[in-house]
C-alpha cells in the first residue's frame, strides 16, 4: 500500500490546459474521491497517476518513489474503468489471469490468486463465462477482480459505477466500501456524482477547470465549503447563495445557507424573513418551498402539513450559526 | 524504453515495403526519364529534359491525353448516374441481389473485356446481331465507346456501393420529417437525398476519376489501343513504348507525365473535398 | 424501381458467356446453338490449369505478405502515438493512387537486377503497391473503432504495445483480417499490367494474362475463350457469393467514416 502525491502537476493538451499546477497528497490506505463537473481534469489526474499520460510539468510520486516516465506496469497500479474494459475474447478466468501472465508469475500463484479474488468477490461460479454472458454487476466484479489479483499499491477507479442502474449502483457502493475496509488499500476514485463521493470517501478533492478548489473530509466539504463552487456542488437541493445583508450579516460579500437549515413557518415571527411562496415541491420525505424574499429566491424546508399555496405569505427562520461566508 | 521504440518498429516493415516498391520506383522513373535508355542496346545516355521536350511536341501523346480525358469524363459520368440508380435498388435488395451486382466488379478485367469482345464481335457477336450496322471494335469512334461501356459495366457496382453507404448514412428521421412536410418522392430525392449524398458522390468521383484516368486492362484486352490508336490511352501508349519498343527513357517520360496528370487531378479533388467538408 | 433491367445489364453478359462456353465450335456462326457441349472445357488443357495455380500462388502470397506487414502497422497507426503517423497514412493513400504504369520501368529494372524478373515471387512485391495501402486503410479504421478503454486496460495490466497487439487486438481483429484478405486476394488475382510486364514465360502466366493473350495461340476460338473465362470466374464468383456481406462492408468502410 502506498501514498500518492502530485506536486505542482500541470498537463496541457493541444486544446488547452487540463490541469494547472495541481498539488495533492493522498494518504496511504485512504479512500479519496476526485470530484467535479466534466472537463475539470479528474480523469486526466487519474491517467497521470496511472502512467497512461505524462505531466507537462510537476512530479508524481507513489510511495516514496518518483514515477515520472515510468510505464503503468512499472508503477504497480491497477485501474477499474467505467466501461469495465473486459477482454471480450477471454473468459473470466482469462481476464483475471492476463495481468499476472504478463508479469510472468508462476502458474500456481496465478491460480491461487484467481481463486482468492473470485471468492472474495463472489464470482467463483462465473470463471468460465465470457464477458458478454455476464450482467452489468457481474462484469463490474470481474473488473474489480482483475485489479485485485495484482495486489497493487494503489487502486484507481474511473467512474466505475456510472454504467449501472440506480438500484445496483447503491448496492455496489456498499460493496466498494466493504472492499476498501477489508483491503486497507489506497483508493483513488473519480466521480461526478456528489452522493457517491460523500458516502464513500475518507476525503474529497474538488476540482474545477484543472484547479483544486478544496480538499477535505466529506463533513468539512459540506459544512465548511471554501468556495462558492464547492458549496453549490454538494447538497441537494442546492445551497442558497445570497447577498450577506439578506441573511443578516454585514458587508457586500456573498453568504450561503443550506435549504435544510431554513425553516418555513406560516405565522409571522420577529427576526424571520418574510416572503412569498413561488413553488412547492413534495419529494416524499421532505417538502421544499421556493420563496421570493428581499428581491432574491430561497429554497427552504417546510413542515409536512404545509398548506400555503403559491402567492401566499410565509416567514423563514434563519439560524445565524448556519450561515456561511463565501469569498467574493 | 522498449515500449517507446515499439511503434516505430511495428510500422517499419510496411513503411519499408511502401518506400521500396512504390515511392523509390517513382523517383527512379523520373531519373530514367532524363536519359536515353534503350534496353536492348544497353544504351544509357543522360539527356536532361529533352525527352520531355519531345513529349510536348509528340502528337501521339496529346492524342492519347485527349482520348484518356474523354474516356474518363464519359465513363465516370455514366457510372455515377447508373450507380445511383443501382444504389437505390441495393437499399432494398437482399444478399443474393448484392452478390449478383458485385460479380462484374469481382472478375478480372481481362475476362470482362473478352466477354464483351465476343458480344461486340463484328461477325457473330450478339450485339452485332441485335443492332447490325455498327462495327463496334473496328471503327475508331465506336471502339472508344465500346471500351467505355466495358468500364461502366465493370465498375458501376463499386460506385453503387459507395453511394449505398452514403444513402445508409442519411438519418431516417430527416427523411421522415421531409415526408411529413409534404415532399413527394421525386422532390424528396432532389432536395433531401441528393444534397446529403454529396460527400459520398464526391468520394466516388475522386476514386473513379483517378482510376479511369489510369485505365489499362480493359482497353489492352479489347483493342490493344486500336484501331489506328483511336483507343490508345496514356497508359497504353506508355506501355507500348516501354515493353514493345524497349525505349525505357521515353517510356518513363510518358509514365511520369501520366503520373503528373493524375497527381494534379487528385490534388484538385482533395482541395474540393477539403473545403466542402 | 424495376430490378430486371439492372440485373439484365450486369448478369446478362455473364450468362451469355456461360452459354458461349457450352456452344459447339462448329455452330458459332449461327445465332443460337443447336446443342450444348463440354468440349470447350475439355480443350482447355494444362496450361490453363497452370495459370490458375500461378494466380493462386501470387494472390495468396500477396495476401500473406500484406497482412503480415500491415496488421501491426495498422495497429500502431490507429492506437499509438509516434512521429510521422499521419504522414504514413497519407503517403500510403497517395501511393494507392499512382498509375501503375509509372512504376513499371524502374520495377522492371529492379526485378531484373534482383533476379526476380519472370518469377511469381517477383510479382508479389509490386502488388503490395496497391494491396498494402488497402490493408492499412481497412485495418486502421477497424482498430480505431475498438473501444478506447481496452487499450488502456491492457496497458495498466502491464502490456507493451506489442503485447497489447498480440494478446488483445489481434484476436479481436479476425473479422477485419478476413475481409482484408478477401479483398486483397480479389485485387491480386485480377491484376494484369504488372503480370504482363514482368512475366514472360508462358508457363508462369497468371490467369488475366492467359486470357488476354489467348488469341495469340489459337485463331479466336470463342468457345474456348468463353470456357476459359468461365473457369477463371468461378472461384471469384464463389468468393463473392459467400462473402458478399464482408466485401460490401470492406469496400464501404472508408466511405461512411469520412
Amino acid at each position: 500500500m502506498a501514498s500518492v502525491s502530485l506536486a505542482q502537476v500541470s498537463k496541457g493538451f493541444a486544446a488547452g490546459e487540463a490541469l494547472r499546477g495541481l498539488s495533492l497528497e493522498i494518504r496511504d490506505g485512504e479512500f479519496l474521491s476526485l470530484v467535479g463537473p466534466s472537463g475539470c481534469g479528474k480523469s486526466t489526474t487519474l491517467n497521470l497517476i496511472a502512467g497512461l499520460e505524462e505531466p507537462t510539468s510537476g512530479t508524481v510520486r507513489i510511495g516514496d518513489r518518483e514515477v515520472n516516465g515510468l510505464s503503468p506496469a512499472e508503477r504497480d497500479v491497477a485501474m477499474v474503468f467505467q466501461s469495465y474494459a473486459l477482454y471480450p475474447h477471454k473468459d473470466v478466468r482469462g481476464n483475471l489471469a492476463f495481468p499476472l501472465q504478463i508479469a510472468r508469475l508462476p502458474r500456481v500463484e496465478i491460480d491461487r490468486r484467481i481463486g482468492e479474488a473470485a471468492e472474495f468477490l463472489g464470482i467463483s461460479a462465473l470463471l468460465s463465462r465470457k464477458p458478454r454472458e455476464l450482467s452489468g454487476g457481474q462484469r463490474q466484479r470481474v473488473a474489480l477482480g482483475r485489479a485485485l489479483v495484482r495486489r497493487p499499491k494503489v487502486y484507481l477507479l474511473d467512474e466505475p459505477l456510472g454504467s449501472l442502474d440506480p438500484g445496483l449502483r447503491a448496492e455496489m457502493r456498499g460493496e466498494l466500501k466493504r472492499l476498501h475496509r477489508q483491503l486497507k488499500a489506497t483508493f483513488v476514485y473519480v466521480t461526478h456524482d456528489q452522493t457517491e463521493a460523500m458516502t464513500l470517501s475518507d476525503r474529497i478533492a474538488v476540482l474545477r477547470a484543472g484547479e483544486l478548489h478544496q480538499l477535505g473530509s466529506p463533513r468539512e466539504i459540506y459544512e465548511r465549503p471554501r468556495t462558492r463552487f464547492v458549496a453549490e456542488f454538494f447538497g441537494s437541493p442546492r445551497i442558497n447563495v445570497l447577498p450577506a445583508r439578506v441573511l443578516g450579516l454585514d458587508g457586500d460579500q456573498l453568504a450561503a445557507i443550506r435549504p435544510e437549515h431554513v425553516e418555513v413557518v406560516e405565522q409571522p415571527e420577529a427576526k424571520a424573513l418574510e416572503g412569498t411562496v413561488e413553488m412547492v415541491e413534495l419529494t416524499g420525505a421532505e417538502t421544499w418551498v421556493t420563496v421570493a424574499a428581499a428581491g432574491e429566491k430561497l429554497t427552504a424546508r417546510a413542515p409536512p402539513d404545509f398548506a400555503v399555496e403559491p402567492g401566499g405569505r410565509v416567514w423563514m427562520r434563519i439560524p445565524a450559526g448556519r450561515v456561511l461566508r463565501l469569498p467574493g | 524504453m522498449n515500449a517507446r521504440r515499439q511503434p516505430l518498429i511495428m510500422v517499419a516493415p510496411a513503411a519499408a515495403l511502401l518506400c521500396g516498391v512504390a515511392l523509390l520506383p517513382v523517383l527512379a522513373a523520373i531519373w530514367i526519364s532524363l536519359h536515353r535508355s534503350i534496353l536492348v542496346f544497353q544504351e544509357r545516355r543522360f539527356l536532361g529534359l529533352s525527352n520531355y521536350q519531345f513529349l510536348l511536341g509528340d502528337e501521339r501523346f496529346w492524342s492519347a491525353l485527349a482520348t484518356t480525358a474523354w474516356f474518363t469524363a464519359v465513363a465516370v459520368a455514366a457510372e455515377l448516374i447508373l450507380g445511383l440508380w443501382v444504389a437505390l435498388l441495393l437499399q432494398r435488395g437482399g444478399g443474393i441481389f448484392r452478390a449478383a451486382i458485385l460479380l462484374p466488379w469481382a472478375i478480372p478485367t481481362a475476362v470482362s473485356a473478352r466477354l464483351w469482345a465476343w458480344l461486340f464481335n463484328a461477325d457473330y457477336g450478339l450485339l452485332h446481331r441485335l443492332v447490325p450496322g455498327i462495327d463496334w471494335l473496328g471503327s475508331p469512334r465506336a471502339a472508344l465507346h465500346a471500351a467505355i461501356l466495358v468500364d461502366v459495366w465493370k465498375t458501376t457496382p463499386f460506385v453503387a456501393l459507395i453511394l449505398l453507404a452514403g444513402l445508409q448514412a442519411i438519418p431516417e428521421e430527416v427523411v421522415k420529417a421531409a415526408r411529413v412536410d409534404g415532399a413527394r418522392p421525386f422532390r424528396l430525392f432532389l432536395s433531401i437525398t441528393l444534397p446529403l449524398l454529396r460527400p459520398a458522390i464526391l468520394l466516388a468521383l475522386l476514386f473513379r476519376t483517378l482510376d479511369a484516368f489510369r485505365v489499362f486492362d480493359a482497353i489492352y484486352v479489347l483493342t490493344e489501343g486500336g484501331p489506328a490508336n483511336s483507343t490508345e490511352t496514356l497508359s497504353i501508349y506508355a506501355f507500348k513504348t516501354l515493353m514493345r519498343s524497349g525505349d525505357f527513357g521515353y517510356g518513363s517520360a510518358l509514365s511520369v507525365a501520366t503520373f503528373a496528370c493524375v497527381l494534379v487531378l487528385g490534388l484538385g479533388f482533395l482541395r474540393v473535398l477539403g473545403t466542402r467538408r | 424501381m424495376k430490378r430486371a433491367p439492372v440485373l439484365l445489364f450486369f448478369l446478362g453478359p455473364l450468362l451469355w458467356q456461360l452459354l458461349t462456353s457450352l456452344w459447339p465450335e462448329a455452330e458459332l456462326t449461327r445465332p443460337l446453338p443447336r446443342s450444348l457441349t463440354l468440349a470447350n472445357y475439355a480443350g482447355l488443357g494444362g496450361s490453363f490449369a497452370r495459370a490458375a495455380l500461378n494466380s493462386l500462388l501470387v494472390a495468396a502470397g500477396t495476401t500473406a505478405l500484406c497482412l503480415a506487414a500491415g496488421a501491426y502497422a495498422a495497429f500502431a497507426i490507429a492506437r499509438l502515438q509516434f512521429r510521422g503517423r499521419s504522414l504514413l497514412l497519407g503517403a500510403s493513400l497517395a501511393i494507392s493512387m499512382f498509375p501503375p504504369i509509372a512504376t513499371v520501368s524502374p520495377l522492371y529494372l529492379l526485378l531484373r537486377a534482383a533476379g526476380l524478373r519472370d518469377s511469381l515471387a517477383g510479382l508479389v512485391l509490386p502488388y503490395s503497391t496497391f494491396a498494402l495501402p488497402l490493408t492499412l486503410w481497412l485495418l486502421t479504421s477497424y482498430f480505431r473503432e475498438l473501444p478506447d478503454d481496452l487499450f488502456r486496460a491492457a496497458r495498466v495490466d502491464g502490456c507493451t504495445p506489442w503485447q497489447a497487439f498480440v494478446h488483445v487486438f489481434l484476436p479481436l481483429a479476425t473479422p477485419a483480417l478476413a475481409t482484408t484478405a478477401i479483398l486483397v486476394f480479389i485485387f491480386s488475382w485480377n491484376e494484369l499490367l504488372y503480370a504482363l510486364a514482368f512475366v514472360s514465360t508462358p508457363a508462369k502466366r497468371t490467369i488475366p494474362v492467359a486470357i488476354a493473350l489467348f488469341a495469340g495461340e489459337h485463331l479466336e476460338p470463342w468457345g474456348q475463350i468463353a470456357a476459359a473465362s468461365v473457369t477463371a470466374t468461378l472461384p471469384l464468383a464463389l468468393l463473392t457469393f459467400l462473402f458478399q456481406r464482408r466485401i460490401v462492408r470492406g469496400l464501404t468502410a472508408g466511405a461512411v467514416r469520412e
